[in-house]
């Protein structure tokens, strides 16, 4: 190890422990941020130290919660591995991740890393260096303002997956058509996932999946068709790292769901599920996932334009809302552009009825609402783009409403 | 009566929410008993747009809008022109607003040339001048316009043009000279997404009369319709950016 690495990882241990200790929750990546910028190789150090490499997993929906599968999974089969924490998928969440993986004197405790990485940082990340296994699991288009034209990311995905060398492998999913096209003149070795390969054991529902692929049997207790995706993209890398199918069946049937995604909390007898929906194909997903209830007795729709979700609020007119009115006793409508949503609801019905529909812009009240009207044993429904997720789960999870 | 909107590549030009414009148009004639058709104009359509009252584009990726432009040089754009220059009612939004001025000139590579129904020109500068991104406010006619914006090219206007309206937060046009969009005739071009109709329900009512007037004659008038949630949504933008 270099001479200079050490007292930089000390360094950015200090400032992580001064976040920690300060409770600044956005300090999770300033280690990371310092040490790459004192270090700009860092990450590569550090991932070379990893015994058997590192996975790296990218694309618009479902990275979350497809890192804390394949983590289950190998964790399941015995081996250590280092993840980043939800939010910190850029590489200053990454190296601060593998920063807090190291010992004191440099020696990583665990033997390798999955991490998830944003589309568009995800070049960036391959220029430094060659992961294990990449994942691409789908492109949508997703806040423009920030991401720039899905055209445009998949290019860049593809020229930084032509430079993997062959002994790396990529998985994509030959269901989406802009990560389908990735596959062409790489040389690493390309292992496909297709939903269309497995056979599903259920009918569609929000509280489990059953499916079964190359002949064993799995179930998991997620919802939506996007949940067998995540899970048939977990399984692929798994099993070319040679993991069991016992140890992928017993992960996934115990599978705790990532914060937001599908999480649910209990509250006095009532439940809350947190549907995290910050896109059109994300929040269509959800759509779809929920029509499969004969009815759904609260909903709670909270749409933010802070800087996690987009600034631009345009997409909710890219989104099929119409069929959450029918379903709905009570939709109750909140966030910092609650207006725009209150008026894509309204607009998605020939004829307008918006008797079920309630404006309360403060989320705190929204919640208090939702939980009122929802009976004991009953679910309240959440659809939160990212930044009111967490606000959501702050003010439940703190329990400020109680 | 009934109001057919002509719906310009619809599956090319589909960025940025803007179908909720035709949206917006279709529900506000259903709303009012208008009888309404949306025909689809896609690249291998041969339907004819006069059979249209309206027609609509929205704004397109880079290579989406160079397929568009290519396709229109071969009787298309003419059609346009035609039915534009006739004072058929068009709505253009950020990037078939510049489809529709005389060219836009990226930072490298050949210029992309338009369909010139509006005089204007649009130059991206590079990498240097930065995206003109953003919440939007218009002042047009004396009321307001919101929207959200998001262009790396910027819009100048010639002398055969007037511009939408002027601008009272963000960047419109050009970030220079405070203008936004562009009228010519009865066509309309634009940067404002949101969508932009849906939260600004006096400007699509505008549309729709001016293509029934044109149909029905001068003595159109429309029936009101209760917009107090399209005003919240409208005045919550005003008073996002401290104008309310």
């Amino acid at each position: 190890m270099d001479k200079y690495l050490l007292p930089i990882i000390w360094l950015a241990k200090l400032i992580s422990f001064i976040c920690k200790a300060l409770r600044l929750g956005t300090g999770s990546t300033w280690a990371g941020h310092v040490a790459l910028t004192l270090y700009p190789t860092i990450l590569r150090c550090l991932e070379d130290d990893l015994v058997h490499g590192s996975i790296l997993i990218t694309g618009t929906n479902g990275k979350t919660t497809t890192v804390k599968m394949l983590v289950s999974i190998l964790e399941k089969d015995g081996r250590s591995v280092v993840f980043n924490p939800t939010g910190a998928n850029l590489l200053n969440g990454i190296t601060s991740a593998l920063i807090a993986n190291v010992a004191f004197w440099g020696r990583p405790h665990s033997e390798m890393g999955v991490f998830e990485i944003d589309e568009a940082s995800f070049p960036l990340a391959l220029k430094m260096y060659d992961p294990e296994a990449v994942v691409v699991l789908n492109l949508f288009r997703d806040q423009l303002d920030r991401y720039g034209e899905i055209d445009l990311t998949a290019e860049k995905i593809h020229q930084a997956l032509k430079g993997l060398s062959k002994g790396s492998v990529v998985v994509l999913n030959a269901n989406n058509d802009y990560v389908n096209r990735l596959g062409k003149n790489l040389s690493a070795k390309v292992l496909y996932f297709d939903v269309c390969s497995c056979e599903p054991l259920a009918r569609p529902s929000v509280y489990l999946s059953r499916f079964k692929i190359d002949g064993f049997d799995f179930e998991t207790p997620l919802g939506g068709s996007y949940t067998i995706e995540n899970a048939l993209a977990a399984i692929t890398v798994a099993r070319s790292l040679g993991v069991g199918y016992e140890a992928m069946q017993e992960a996934l049937r115990n599978f705790r769901p990532a914060f937001g995604r599908q999480e649910e909390f209990e509250i006095g007898g009532k439940r809350v599920k947190i549907l995290l929906s910050k896109n059109p194909e994300g929040f269509n997903q959800n759509v779809k996932m929920l029509q499969s209830l004969e009815t759904i007795e609260t909903l709670l729709l909270v749409l933010n334009d802070n800087i996690p979700d987009g600034r631009d609020v345009s997409w909710i007119w890219d989104t099929s809302p119409a069929s959450l009115l029918k379903l709905s006793r009570l939709i109750i409508v909140s966030g910092l552009r609650a207006e725009d949503m209150i008026l894509r609801l309204k607009y998605s019905q020939r004829e307008y009825q918006i008797s079920n529909i309630q404006y309360q812009k403060n989320l705190k009240k929204a919640l208090r609402l939702g939980l009122d009207e929802t009976s004991k044993g009953s679910t309240l429904y959440i659809m939160p783009t990212y930044s009111a997720m967490l606000e959501v789960r702050k003010i439940l999870t703190g329990r400020k409403i109680l | 009566m009934k109001l057919t909107i002509g719906h310009l590549c619809p599956d090319l030009m589909n960025l940025y929410g803007d179908r909720g414009n035709i949206i917006c148009l279709v529900r506000r004639c259903q709303w009012r008993g208008i009888d309404v058709d949306v025909q689809e104009v896609s690249l291998s359509s041969n339907l004819e747009l006069r059979t249209s009252n309206l027609l609509f584009m929205g704004g397109g990726q880079d290579r989406q809008q160079k397929i568009v432009a290519e396709d229109f040089k071969k009787g298309r754009g003419e059609e346009i022109r035609e039915f534009i220059e006739k004072g058929g009612v068009g709505l253009f939004i950020c990037g078939a607003y510049q489809l529709m001025g005389k060219f836009y000139r990226p930072a490298e590579g050949p210029d992309l040339e338009g369909l010139g129904v509006f005089d204007i020109e649009t130059y991206h500068f590079g990498k240097e001048k930065p995206r003109c991104i953003g919440n939007v406010v218009v002042d047009w006619q004396g009321k307001t316009l919101v929207g959200f914006e998001n262009h790396g090219g910027r819009t100048y206007l010639g002398e055969r043009v007037k511009p939408l309206g002027t601008v009272v937060r963000g960047h419109g046009n050009n970030s220079e000279d405070g203008t936004e969009g562009a009228v010519y005739k009865n066509a309309f071009g634009t940067y404002l997404h949101g969508a932009l109709l849906p939260k600004n329900p006096h400007f699509a009512d505008y549309l729709i009369e001016l293509a029934l007037k044109n149909k029905y004659g001068p003595g159109v008038k429309l029936d009101t319709l209760d917009d107090t949630l399209e005003w919240q949504a409208h005045n919550a933008v005003l008073r996002k950016l401290g104008l309310k």
